[in-house]
């Protein structure tokens, strides 16, 4: 295609996203566009995210990102505010207790397995 | 329905990929930073459908479009994406019409032939282009209700 920069496989799958993004009980109908631009701004974000991590990773003379230096970079800019949650919770083994203020993470939660714990048995396939 | 914790995840082949283009060479990421930054995907897209939820009910209406988007990464303050996403937009709509068009092109043409074997087809045709206007709009929106 003609002045296609397209790097492979970084689009995220609508159907994906669009499960993800009804999991919000207030969203009714989505346009179809829409997963397609939030899958972009997702990649926007994680870029910025991952650059601005590894900006801390690189001052620390490591060469692995980890949890702390991610924790360090959300705790530091404003703009990832939306991630405090995610960087209180992340260091603890177990994310079955959560102490969220923003009620994002704890949607997460309540989806993750928690190793060593069966998937609830109370959810019947309709 | 059985709720699944991969349905919530992104897949991790593309998070992998944007990581890889992201970061340096000889820079690589822990497993738990790795499992992180596939939580921090998923809540940027809620934070980001809640956003743009709260315009689209702003504006009274009931289907979550482009434009709520757009304003959403505005008030969560990433207004840099916007015009690269403005872009992605175009092409999207312009792929979309192309196909459209394409789709609509093959059904005359099925049409054309049909045609020169039965003579009075005015009638039809006309409910046919009805049909095609409707499609149209259905194209466009997603019923995704809860």
């Amino acid at each position: 295609m003609p002045g296609q920069k397209r790097k492979y496989n970084v689009r995220f799958p609508p159907g994906r996203i669009k499960k993800i993004m009804q999991k919000d009980t207030e969203v009714g109908r989505i346009a179809s566009a829409v997963p397609i631009i939030i899958s972009k701004a997702l990649e926007m974000f994680l870029r910025s995210f991952l650059t601005m991590t590894c900006k801390i990773t690189q001052s620390r003379n490591s060469r692995v990102m980890s949890i702390n230096h991610m924790k360090q970079c959300i705790h530091s800019e404003k703009l990832f505010d939306f991630l405090k949650d995610l960087a209180d919770q992340a260091s603890t083994a177990s994310t079955s207790e959560c102490k969220c203020q923003s009620h994002f993470y704890s949607i997460i939660c309540e989806n993750a397995q928690v190793p060593g714990k069966k998937m609830k048995a109370d959810t019947v396939p309709l | 329905m059985a709720e699944r914790p991969e349905d919530l995840n992104l897949p991790n082949a593309v998070i992998t990929r944007i990581i890889k283009e992201a970061l340096p060479d000889g820079v690589n990421v822990s497993k738990e930073a790795r499992k992180a930054i596939s939580q921090a995907a998923s809540i940027f897209v809620l934070y980001a459908t809640s956003c743009a939820n709260n315009f689209a009910m702003k504006a009274k209406r009931k289907t979550l479009n482009a434009g709520d988007v757009m304003s959403a990464m505005e008030e969560m303050e990433f207004e840099r994406f916007l015009q690269p996403l403005r872009q992605a937009l175009e092409a999207y709509k312009k792929g979309q019409k192309g196909k459209k068009e394409a789709s609509e092109q093959k059904r005359k043409e099925k049409k054309n032939i049909t045609d020169e074997n039965d003579k009075s087809r005015d009638e039809e045709e006309d409910e046919h282009m009805d049909d095609e206007q409707e499609g149209e709009n259905e194209g466009e929106e997603e019923d995704v209700e809860n």
